[in-house]
């Protein structure tokens, strides 16, 4: 035990003034310590009060860095050198410490179990004011305001850590809020939240900036969620600002500068650049694009290059029969579950957390098994196969690629799974090799798997699957926080494993990526299949889709609301089937 | 079974008692059940801790494992009292006779002896005691509450000045961020374990399986660990962690009536108890 004494309180003042610059930085230039080129190169920015600034690029471009200037967790914390001038409500923040700054200048990152201390959600929240010494009945106030922006307020005395991803992101922004920052901001605050969690974050956000007129910069690859909630969208590429201004002009005018830096425009601007309304205002509203499309989009049967694969003879790959998992406190995970999955099928699996997707792909290589009810693979019951067994049948690849690297090489975590199986070494060499080629991974053979990008890292853990030679490939979530480009490039080479015969089903929370990628969609809720047919179809059924929290793409919705009023085209996927139907059938 | 030692969110006057007020009531139970010796009087305290469980309403299931817990409990002892109780006169009946080749000479032989049997029942009211009287605690006291009492368990003001006797609120930060961030290491774990067990390894093997893939839990779970740790302090020095040596407590222990009620009694019972086993009550050892 110790004795400590409390001394009298000191003051913690903070000037807010008027002005209507928030942030401005000057001149910045930035380089991490030990590394030579620098990640930040002659910045300048001014941001005013109440923007929305939508924050976008490549990984590794220096976003995350530009940010932590801000409030001095770089050069304080990160150590390095930094040129040129950061200034806070117009104040040159040199030397200024960190917790000084987080009256003014509020961050939230990336996953939200590393930003909660405290057990209960109204003891987190309370966690920054208390540790400035506030007076009590202030934090008080500033933890029930905090509380009623996030809805948390039923929540308040609950544990944290039996909260889903959506609420403890809510929690971790709530201790923000309670901090009162003139600015807030997100660094990809919801790349690890389900769409629901999403919509939450987002609506605070909106609510902050819209009501409370707090300026927001939020760094995000949901690009379709967010772009109606910026006012302005800075690109960064190599560690420069390159392009800057309203988002609606952004995107319309430097689509292919964007769509080179892996920055995917909104769908909506995507269409009206088609369309040719770059210069309408109105661009990115739904109205207007589908008002022009119903006065320019030519009827016709034909001009749809569909993207499904033919399956001349299907045979059955994986049966479920009557399937039903019971959780250990009784309830009920899965229930009554019956498909056929045929070879070669790319199947989408969705449905918010919760819904069972989870715990039905376990079942597929049996982490989890059966209650009552069957698994088949090609006619083989596999409830009594151990799962190193069932693993040379199904390769399953996680959510998270550090969690499957388990050795210091790349070419020994190939050997792995290999080993396991008890191959001979001429066998398991020659495997890696192929598997190493297929992954484009051969020249970083004798690196370490940590010092990979975390997409070459994650193209690793493919090849160690597909060493194991399966026939069938799950995957849980495989692209979730990667910029549109990586995701693009990494599902372009499932689709060819899918060429050669591989049977896919994945599991995803991107409709966009389900739409353009899978032939078959399986919708779960409440632990049963709740929807199951070709892609198209199943997305053309919204309202259902609806009661799961499920949105079709924009380009569907169009498709669909124009075929509701009388016009005969097809029901359509992704903006390059849009593209394809409109050279068949000519303006 | 791992039900028994949990918090259960409710509304009695022993979940609004003061956690350090119940804090003292349990420490004054253990030296109870260590300073008295009469039979009777550790009965009678096992007794004394029964009337809070019925105040806390525990469900059937929690009743049950706790039942078998005491029982499964004081039949050890009384088995393993009877058989190695050294003091007693005649035993009840013999087991392996001295004559009995290897056990009976190293052994001088097994016996039963009933006296050994209720000596053993007398001691298991012993710990049957504390355990009642720790589950009465944790069942009924926040976590947070907990941390919070060890970091400011005794709190006065002379002059303006206020003085904190407590574990420091560093200790008391890092108790209570381990508590919340331990579920999300055990998750990982088990993501971890099943993709080994996704590429082909079997756990089902000897102990050098088991090694093998601990070797290799290792490297994942440490990098996670190490990211993450770095992650939470980037959080904690954003939102002020340290900031001022005057942190301010949005819950301010204060004692009421009825913690004064308690403490008051739990006072006097620790205290009679103690000068009760000062004046010929107290645990001697059998001769």
């Amino acid at each position: 035990m110790e004795v400590h004494h409390l001394f009298e309180l000191e003051e913690i003042t903070v000037t807010k003034n008027n002005k209507s610059s928030v942030a401005n930085i000057e001149n910045v230039t930035f380089s991490y310590p030990q590394i030579d080129s620098p990640s930040l190169t002659d910045v300048n920015l001014d941001i005013e009060r109440g923007e929305f600034v939508l924050l976008v690029g490549p990984s590794g471009c220096g976003k995350s860095t530009l940010v932590r200037t801000l409030n001095g967790l770089i050069p304080t914390l990160s150590g390095g050198k930094l040129d040129g001038r950061v200034l806070i409500n117009g104040k040159d923040i040199k030397g200024e410490k960190i917790h000084k700054l987080a009256l003014q200048v509020g961050m939230v990152f990336q996953n939200p179990d590393t930003q909660l201390f405290s057990l209960t959600i109204g003891e987190d929240i309370a966690f920054g004011p208390e540790n400035l010494g506030l007076p009590k009945q202030d934090i008080i106030d500033r933890t029930d305001h905090a509380l009623d922006v996030t809805g948390l307020k039923h929540l308040k005395d609950n544990f944290i850590f039996l909260l889903s991803g959506g609420e403890k992101q809510r929690t971790a922004i709530g201790g923000i809020i309670a901090m009162d920052p003139d600015l807030f901001i997100l660094d990809e605050p919801t790349s690890d939240l389900d769409p629901v969690g999403t919509k939450d974050v987002l609506d605070i956000i909106k609510q902050l900036n819209k009501e409370k007129n707090i300026s927001i910069i939020l760094i995000e690859h949901k690009i379709d969620e967010v772009v109606k909630l910026a006012s302005r969208v800075i690109l960064m590429e190599k560690g420069e600002i390159t392009l800057d201004g309203d988002p609606c002009e952004i995107f319309s005018n430097h689509e292919d500068q964007m769509k080179k830096a892996g920055i995917y425009p909104p769908q909506l601007s995507e269409i009206s650049n088609i369309l040719d309304l770059n210069n309408n205002k109105n661009a990115m509203s739904y109205k207007t694009v589908f008002e022009r499309l119903m006065k320019v989009l030519p009827e016709s049967d034909n001009g749809l290059q569909v993207n499904n694969i033919k399956i001349l003879n299907a045979r059955p790959h994986l049966e479920i029969k009557e399937l039903y998992h019971q959780f250990e406190g009784g309830a009920y995970g899965l229930k009554n579950i019956n498909l056929q999955i045929n070879h070669g099928e790319f199947i989408a699996l969705i449905g918010h957390n919760g819904s069972g997707k989870t715990t039905l792909s376990h079942h597929l290589i049996g982490l989890l098994r059966p209650t009552q009810g069957k698994i088949l693979i090609n006619g083989t019951d596999i409830s009594d196969l151990s799962i190193p067994k069932v693993a040379q049948e199904v390769g399953f690849l996680f959510q998270n690629p550090d969690n499957q690297i388990f050795t210091d090489r790349v070419d020994e975590e190939i050997k792995f799974g290999l080993k396991n199986m008890g191959l001979n070494d001429k066998e398991i060499d020659k495997r890696v090799n192929s598997a190493l080629e297929m992954m484009e991974l051969t020249e970083y053979k004798n690196r370490h798997p940590h010092s990979l990008s975390r997409g070459q890292r994650q193209r690793l853990a493919v090849a160690s699957i597909l060493a194991m030679k399966p026939d069938i490939i799950v995957l849980d979530e495989p692209t979730t926080g990667q910029d549109r480009a990586h995701v693009n490039k990494f599902m372009q080479q499932i689709r060819e494993l899918n060429k050669l015969g591989k049977t896919i089903i994945f599991i995803t929370h991107d409709m966009n990526i389900a739409a353009k990628y899978s032939t078959r969609m399986i919708v779960m809720k409440t632990g049963e299949v709740f929807l199951d047919g070709p892609t198209r179809d199943i997305f053309s059924r919204t309202k259902d889709l609806y009661t799961t929290h499920i949105e079709s793409p924009i380009i569907t919705r169009l498709t669909l609301d124009m075929r509701k009023k009388g016009k005969n085209i097809p029901v359509m996927l992704t903006v390059d089937e849009l593209r394809s139907y409109m050279s068949a059938n000519p303006v | 079974m791992r039900g028994l030692f949990r918090y259960e969110q409710k509304d009695t006057f022993v979940h609004n008692l003061d956690p350090r007020v119940k804090l003292l009531y349990l420490i004054g139970i253990s030296i109870l059940t260590i300073v008295f010796g009469a039979p009777w009087l550790l009965i009678l305290l096992f007794l004394s801790t029964l009337p809070f469980w019925y105040f806390l309403h525990p469900s059937k299931s929690k009743v049950k494992s706790m039942f078998w817990l005491f029982a499964i409990l004081s039949l050890s002892f009384i088995i393993s009292q009877s058989l190695f109780y050294y003091w007693a006169d005649d035993p009840l009946f013999c087991i392996i006779p001295p004559e009995f080749p290897i056990i009976g000479p190293l052994t001088n032989g097994i016996y039963v002896y009933i006296d050994g049997a209720i000596y053993g029942l007398i001691q298991s009211f012993r710990f049957m005691t504390t355990i009642s009287a720790a589950m009465i605690f944790v069942s009924t006291t926040h976590p947070s509450q907990l941390i919070t009492a060890l970091g400011r368990f005794f709190n006065i003001k002379i002059k303006n000045k206020q003085y904190v006797i407590g574990l420091p609120y560093e200790i008391a930060f890092m108790v209570s961020s381990a508590v919340s961030f331990a579920p999300v290491m055990i998750e990982e774990c088990y993501g971890i374990i099943n993709a080994m067990r996704a590429r082909g390894l079997d756990l089902k093997g000897g102990i050098r399986t088991k090694l093998r893939a601990a070797k290799h839990l290792f490297l994942p779970l440490i990098v996670n660990i190490l990211r993450s740790g770095r992650q939470i302090a980037i959080a904690a020095d954003a939102r002020g962690f340290r900031a001022t040596k005057n942190r301010s407590y949005v819950k301010e222990l204060k004692l009421n009536s009825n913690d004064y009620v308690f403490l008051t009694m739990v006072i006097i019972f620790t205290g009679f108890g103690i000068y009760l086993s000062l004046v010929g009550y107290g645990s001697t050892p059998p001769i």
